[in-house]
């Protein structure tokens, strides 16, 4: 198969090196003035809710994770997929650090959530079906991260183990929307839909800005932190290599 | 002398795999009674756990019943390639001509005839001892051998996955399991309809869309994890 001049490129370690290393940078800076702006956009000036009054502005961290958390996991099954196919050493660190990544966002997705249920709902925890969905990601991604962990040991053996990883990786993806649909028709079944989160149609303009720059905001905190763990991965994975050594001491 | 023709016909190597497997599982008759053993077991601990009326376990009798299915599911899937990896019968497959689906798919069968209608013929006696009204039985039965045949499949991607692994429990647990949701949901649904007195058409029909689903594409899945866990042996 004619593979593209990209792909070629991502299977070169110094050149990935190199560039993420001019990336990051840019990336890192543009995450931090994305996300201060909304946040302080979203937190301090930002109208007060007319129903939840200021709790609600944990939406500007709870949503912008929640999408960051459903993404990443695309991310993941993508950078599986193109190992599976390519075999390109890079990617199966990358699945690695989006595994990572997409497993603590999701987290933070979970917590962020259960905070703002406390006050709104008077509950914690409510099963209601975008909650679920989060959680059985939540439980996907550590598959993907178990998996891996598993097959530690020899080279052969994590090599094996990514592949486990990104096989089970592209079953999620196909898996994803059915279980979302499922959920999602449970529990429309079971409970009145008052219990949804704020919808989109229901957002006002002032408050709804703020939120989309956060979303923004990290989706670039997203891809630098990407970066950030696969280099860190590469380095150790490829400490003995000379292009290594040069690429450090030139610092 | 065996006089072997040099290149198998996929339905003939399908047969001799079912035969073959078939004889395995019928030699390990206790292998057969273990999932139901468990069923009864697990079951037996929620009357005694919830310690409710009568009618209160027949309220949760579908949904009770159908997570000890799937625990069942699992555990009697567990060792589904461990042997053919020990004793190099699995890597014999992959030197094969046949496509490695074929010994999956033929395994596969007999794992749901020997493991998933026993479930099913035995489920009317488990329902009965939760109290299940009688109008859910029909469908239970129905919903564990449509549903069956994706959580078997969904099982063996996960053993597939960790057969070559120590500890594999818990990890294929934490794999399969959040896979099997969708099913869950349905057939637990589907019981409980019938029970209320609608006809579950809608969710059976998905149930089935999901066991051809499965059927469908889980072969070259657990293939490819099979051959993974070759190398990593």
């Amino acid at each position: 198969m004619k593979v593209p001049q990209f792909i070629h490129l991502l299977g070169s370690p110094p050149w990935f090196y190199r560039i993420s290393g001019q990336l990051m940078p840019v990336l890192g800076l543009l995450a931090c003035a994305l996300l201060i702006v909304a946040w302080v956009w979203g937190l301090g000036f930002a109208p007060e809710d007319a129903k939840q009054g200021n709790s609600y502005r944990i939406i500007y961290l709870h949503v912008p994770t929640a999408v960051i958390a459903l993404a990443g996991y695309y991310v993941m099954a993508f950078t599986g997929l193109v190992y599976l196919v390519w075999r390109i050493q890079l990617m199966a660190l990358m699945l690695k650090s989006a595994a990572l990544i997409g497993a603590a966002m999701t987290f933070l997705a979970l917590f962020s959530g259960a905070v703002w249920g406390k006050p709104t709902w008077g509950t914690w925890w409510v099963w209601d079906a975008r909650i679920t969905s989060m959680l059985i990601l939540f439980f996907l991604y550590l598959g993907v991260l178990g998996i891996i962990n598993a097959f530690s040991g020899s080279k052969t053996s994590q090599q094996a183990g990514v592949k486990a990883a990104s096989i089970l990786a592209l079953v999620g993806t196909v898996n994803i929307p059915i279980i979302y649909k499922s959920v999602d028709w449970w529990f429309s079944l079971h409970q009145p839909a008052t219990l949804k989160l704020t919808g989109k149609s229901n957002i006002d303009g002032s408050m709804l800005t703020p939120l989309l720059i956060a979303i923004v905001g990290c989706y670039v905190f997203y891809a630098f932190m990407l970066l950030w763990r696969t280099r860190i991965e590469l380095q150790s994975s490829e400490h003995n290599k000379q292009w290594l050594r040069d690429a450090v001491s030139k610092k | 002398m065996i006089n072997a023709p040099m290149i198998f016909s996929i339905a003939a190597a399908f047969k001799a795999h079912v035969k073959a497997e078939s004889l395995l599982r019928w030699r390990h008759k206790s292998d057969i009674l273990q999932p139901l053993l468990f069923f009864v077991l697990v079951l037996s601990l929620f009357p005694i756990a919830i310690n409710a009326p009568s009618q209160e376990l027949a309220r949760l009798a579908p949904g009770i019943l159908w997570v000890i299915v799937l625990l069942a599911s699992l555990f009697s899937a567990e060792h589904l390639f461990r042997d053919d990896l020990g004793d190099g019968s699995l890597s014999a497959q992959l030197l094969s001509v046949q496509p490695l689906s074929v010994y999956v798919v033929a395994k596969l069968s007999v794992h749901v005839a020997f493991v998933v209608v026993p479930l099913a013929l035995a489920s009317p006696i488990m329902a009965l001892m939760l109290h299940m009204p009688g109008s859910g039985v029909p469908v239970l039965i129905l919903s564990v051998l449509i549903g069956g045949v994706s959580l078997s499949m969904i099982a063996a991607f996960g053993a597939a996955l960790t057969v070559s692994v120590h500890q594999r429990s818990m990890l294929l647990a934490l794999i399969t399991l959040p896979l099997y949701v969708p099913v869950l949901i349905f057939a637990s649904s589907a019981i409980q309809s019938n029970i209320d007195g609608t006809f579950p058409t809608m969710q059976l029909l998905i149930l089935m869309s999901f066991a051809l689903l499965s059927a469908a594409l889980l072969p070259w899945a657990i293939s490819a994890a099979l051959k993974l866990s070759v190398e990593n042996k």
